[in-house]
């Protein structure tokens, strides 16, 4: 029973449960176990803690809000063998992506309001599985505004190799002069995990629309790719690990600002990344990491995205062979204090100081039951 | 003229990108063996004990020797090591280093290692090690036009070098550096070199470090627009003395150094006798703190500077240049986090004013 060996070492570790300062800090590494990453992979709930975490951070869903910013809560609890979750607020990644992709082109579509995601999962004897649904809703019946969103998660692990399988099959906003429609996007996963290796491939596919008094106006088909391996070293409380994927975003074009149009942004790097997590004190623990793109950074833009969303996208018609300096440090500290944790990026990745103004962002809670 | 002179001497220093907060507190002195020195001799990795990660705190394009994101991790197998760093910013291909120097050519000369990659190895053998790494960068826009943005930047480099017991050597060859802007205005860098070396004669350390480097310009005709070179030698010796945990170091060289621009028929030379003393004491258990203080005796401070054969400064001897610097290395099991002291100049210390430069390693 590899998932019982897998989750025994988790929980003695230490290392399980996160949040999303953690993952912050440690470069989003796909090798985490983690109940942020549930989002993306349900199976890690058979793996996870009876524990509540809370995120601090606003209730702002507006265009405006990041993929951080807002507040909220899951819940992971055991009943007769299966494990169960509930999400409050969190916004979904798909959900986000494809919004967030349209808002940069000038709109300001709002985020999932009141999102809500629930899990369930189990194990048996030849295979574990898991599964997720997501919703949020809303409508404002005299300016007539609705958004609403819907969507499935199924997972499955049977031995060293997991598969994930997601849709946000409903993905709609209606604004008073225009209508955004993500809905039918479509994410795979596949992942081996060896004794110390992990390597993955994603695939998702979004296409997203706006749509003007029955005219559609906006029409990009976003499609993203990465191959990835991650090495981890964990002994004694501390992990080492690092990592390096292919990563190949292309947006395709089919309409833009109304008008017919059929280029393309492709854009592809080498990401590598390594950090550690260490138990500093038996009240303390220390994270860190590095990312860089190294030898393939290449980008071509047909269409001339604008700046912000799409790494190396410039407002204008771009091609880069390797592109711009990427570096990037984070850092974290967890302050656990019996059965509760207090996560929290430093602010001194970027600021190089660590003072009382400058000490911890993106603070969560997390109590373990 | 000044800015000549300080990348000079910057250039001259044994250590010159060496450890950040640690080095900076302990007045960048040739002694020092820390995860930066590995920068400057490749066979320090061998002499830290333990594989390690480090990790330097800062912005993703620095301005600075000292304000860049950038990280190493190093890996033992059997009798060797490797090592990869990324984001580590070089002198000679920084703006805040040689390139920035030209700037008043072209603003777009004034550009940092895109994504730099190093890649160490080395082998030890009886009480000798050895070590070289192999420095990349680049980055190509294909459409940008812009006539001061750089469209074009690459550079490549190696370094080498050996520590023994009582000795050590280093070589640092930096074989291209290139930037191209959008309308065609070139840099490149000519072949920089550096070496320097040490040996321990009973308590003193003497070590020595020369320094030659240049670069020439030229705009979209094809004109030369400017043609640097500077070279810098440095003699000196150190002491220190250890005793129950702590150091106590105090050290003086002698700094020459010649920078000379022939298109605009400028030349900066100098003649300095730096001394620092600095101590480093482990306060408790998860405390290291540390401080120096360097300061140019005014024995021998001199600097000139002429254009056209005309002196446009000439200083017999120098300004004042004394500074303390003070830092705290917090201990924790396998990690040690590093900074330096904020108030190293405004004198205080409180929850406002607390540790910099921010430095984290983890020992494994």
């Amino acid at each position: 029973m590899k998932s019982l060996l897998i989750l025994a070492v988790f929980l003695t570790c230490g290392l399980a449960n996160a949040t999303k300062a953690r993952l912050a800090a440690l470069n989003s590494s796909p090798h985490l176990t983690d109940e942020q990453l549930l989002f993306l992979n349900p199976i890690d709930l058979n793996y996870l803690d009876e524990m509540a975490a809370f995120e601090t951070g606003s209730s702002i869903a507006s265009a405006s809000a990041t993929s951080t910013s807002n507040g909220e809560v899951i819940v992971v609890r055991r009943w007769k063998e299966k494990s169960y979750a509930v999400a409050l607020g969190h916004q979904n990644e798909a959900v986000y992506r494809t919004r967030q992709f349209i808002n940069s082109l000038g709109y300001s579509y709002r985020l999932q309001q009141n999102p809500v995601h629930v899990f369930l999962a189990g194990e048996t004897d030849e295979a574990n599985w898991a599964t997720s649904v997501f919703y949020s809703d809303y409508h404002d019946k005299v300016s007539n505004q609705k958004e609403n969103t819907a969507g499935l998660a199924v997972a499955a692990e049977i031995g060293a190799w997991q598969v994930t399988a997601m849709s946000a099959f409903i993905n709609k906003v209606q604004a008073p002069a225009d209508k955004f429609d993500g809905s039918g996007g479509l994410s795979a996963g596949l992942t081996y995990l060896g004794d110390n290796l992990e390597a993955y491939a994603t695939f998702t596919r979004e296409p997203v629309k706006v749509e003007a008094v029955g005219t559609e106006t906006e029409f990009h088909i976003i499609q993203t790719l990465r191959l990835g391996l991650v090495d981890s070293n964990t002994k004694e409380f501390n992990d080492l690990f690092w990592g390096g994927e292919i990563n190949t975003i292309k947006v395709d074009c089919r309409m833009l600002n109304g008008l017919t149009c059929d280029q393309a942004f492709v854009n592809t790097t080498l990401p590598v990344w390594f950090g550690f997590e260490s138990q500093a004190t038996t009240w303390l623990k220390i994270r860190s990491s590095i990312r860089q793109t190294v030898l393939i950074n290449q980008s071509r833009d047909e269409v001339g995205y604008p700046s912000g969303y799409l790494a190396a996208a410039t407002g204008g018609l771009s091609e880069y062979t390797n592109g711009l300096n990427s570096t990037a440090i984070s850092a974290g500290l967890g302050i656990q204090l019996n059965r509760l944790t207090i996560d929290g990026t430093l602010t001194a990745s970027a600021s190089q100081q660590l003072n009382s103004l400058n000490l911890l962002n993106q603070v969560s809670l997390k109590y373990v039951f | 003229m000044k800015k000549l002179l300080v990348i000079a001497v910057a250039l001259a220093a044994v250590n010159a990108q060496a450890t950040r907060a640690r080095v900076a507190a302990l007045a960048n002195s040739p002694h020092l063996i820390d995860t930066q020195t590995v920068y400057n001799n490749p066979a320090d990795i061998f002499a830290l004990g333990s594989d390690y990660v480090n990790l330097e705190t800062g912005l993703t394009n620095s301005t600075t020797s000292t304000d860049g994101a950038e990280g190493m991790v190093v890996r033992s197998m059997g009798d060797t090591k490797w090592g990869l760093s990324l984001g580590h910013d070089s002198m000679n291909g920084s703006a805040w280093g040689l390139r920035g120097l030209a700037a008043g050519a072209n603003a777009g000369f004034a550009t940092n290692q895109q994504n730099p990659l190093e890649l160490t190895y080395g082998a030890k053998a009886a009480d000798m090690s050895w070590a070289a790494t192999l420095v990349y960068s680049n980055y190509q826009d294909k459409v940008t036009t812009a006539a001061a943005t750089a469209v074009k930047e690459s550079s490549m480099g190696v370094r080498v070098g050996a520590r023994a017991a009582n000795w050590d050597a280093a070589l640092r060859l930096g074989l291209t550096s290139t930037v191209e802007t959008g309308d065609g205005s070139k840099y490149t860098g000519t072949a920089a070199i550096g070496a320097n070396g040490g040996y321990m004669m009973d308590s003193w350390y003497l070590f020595a470090n020369i320094l030659s480097a240049g670069f020439k310009t030229e705009n979209g005709a094809g004109a030369e627009t400017s043609k640097f070179n500077t070279t810098s030698i440095a003699l000196g010796a150190l002491t220190e003395v250890k005793k129950d945990g702590s150091g106590f170091f105090y050290g003086a060289s002698l700094n020459n150094s010649t920078s000379k621009e022939d298109v605009g028929d400028s030349k900066t030379s100098s003649m300095t006798l730096p001394v620092w003393v600095g101590v480093e004491v482990d306060a408790a258990s998860w405390l290291t703190l540390r401080g120096s203080i360097t300061q140019t005796l005014q024995l021998l401070n001199n600097s000139k500077s002429e254009t056209g054969g005309t002196t446009t400064s000439e200083l017999a001897p120098g300004a004042n240049d004394t500074v303390v610097t003070a830092g705290a290395g917090l201990k924790f099991n396998k990690i040690t986090v590093d900074g330096t002291l904020q108030g190293s100049t405004n004198q205080q210390l409180n929850g406002n004013n607390l540790l910099a430069m921010l430095g984290m390693t983890y020992w494994y």
